[in-house]
């Protein structure tokens, strides 16, 4: 690494980024539940019911902060 | 740009509030062992670039399913390498699905055994009876990997301890695998009856068996199977049970 940035500052620049990603994007894999339903896994009702929360969450904010930014703008 | 500004802040507001809930959900998710795959280069080399490429796009089970019918049309030609290779790319697929694990380590234990053992190429016992017990390995190693996927389903415990009765002979294993399967929820009920019994063969351990054997035998009617009844009379005499304190003779047949 001579030269070059030290390891620690590249590991510290990603850990940054995908912060801020984490904190922007929603994590779509928690929907991802189809496959276990085919293998035959029962999926707790404590668990549907706290993903179609996030999902409404989701939903709904995305929607309103979308709507907020393209209001009255001519498309 | 105030409103991108205002939309940004919002966001990050927002992130703070569902980071959490999202790592709740993932640590749940862990917990009842979803995500059980990893799509890597190793996989990747495994399944081909269209399988990937479908595996990745959310059809795993579809490729796991094709697969699947591959490995049946393999195990047809008896072409054993092919089945092995399959139903490793198939339970990486599909790590949830205890079918596949349990057909995996039958084709491996039973099938491919017995065919290495009947050889007509290999004129050697000796290099016969070694591919046949690479294959008990081979088919032991699929059921404790299914296991360690789905440490909470019944099944490959049960699995894995018939293998140990039938083809290692290991009796005190096959006992405690029984024993492991009848703990878990949805387990068959005769889990519980079967690790007696195979307890009852090991060497050291008849005491511990008959008492097991006894109480089974004293819940009533129900419980008391030809089976049972000839394993505690065996361990009756083994152990010197003293007559008043044994088991009645079968009732002699009505027909």
């Amino acid at each position: 690494m001579n030269g070059g940035v030290p390891l620690a500052v590249w590991l510290a620049t990603i850990s940054g980024f995908l912060a801020i990603v984490a904190l922007l994007f929603p994590d779509l894999q928690a929907f991802n539940l189809v496959d276990d339903i085919v293998a035959g896994t029962a999926i707790s009702l404590g668990l549907f019911f706290k993903t179609a929360v996030l999902g409404v969450f989701y939903t709904t904010i995305y929607t309103l902060l979308a709507a907020f930014v393209f209001y009255g703008k001519e498309l | 740009m105030i409103r991108v500004f205002l939309v940004l802040v919002a966001l990050i507001a927002l992130g703070a509030l569902k980071l959490p809930v999202e790592r709740d959900l993932a640590a749940v998710h862990r917990r009842e062992h979803f995500r059980g795959i990893e799509f890597n280069l190793d996989l990747r080399e495994k399944i081909g670039q269209l399988g990937f490429i479908a595996a990745l796009s959310g059809f795993r089970s579809i490729v796991a399913d094709a697969l699947f019918i591959q490995a049946h049309v393999a195990w047809e030609r008896t072409e054993w390498g092919r089945v092995l290779l399959l139903f490793q790319h198939i339970t990486t697929l599909q790590p949830r699905a205890i079918l596949f694990w349990d057909m995996a380590a039958w084709h491996m234990a039973w099938n491919a055994s017995v065919a290495a053992m009947n050889d007509g190429t290999q004129p050697r016992l000796a290099l016969r009876v070694k591919a046949q017990r690479e294959y008990f390995a081979l088919g032991k190693d699929f059921l404790e990997r299914g296991i360690r996927n789905n440490p909470d389903r019944p099944e490959l415990y049960e699995a894995l301890a018939r293998l140990y009765k039938e083809k290692y002979k290991d009796h005190e294993r096959a006992s405690e695998f029984f024993a492991k399967a009848a703990a878990l929820p949805g387990a068959r009920t005769y889990d519980r009856r079967f690790s007696a019994y195979e307890l009852s063969y090991c060497e050291g351990r008849e005491r511990e068996a008959y008492e097991r054997l006894r109480q089974f035998y004293d819940e009533g009617e129900k419980q008391r199977l030809p089976t049972m009844i000839s394993r505690l009379k065996f361990l009756e005499d083994k152990l010197g049970i003293a007559q008043e304190r044994r088991i009645p003779d079968a009732k002699p047949s009505q027909h």
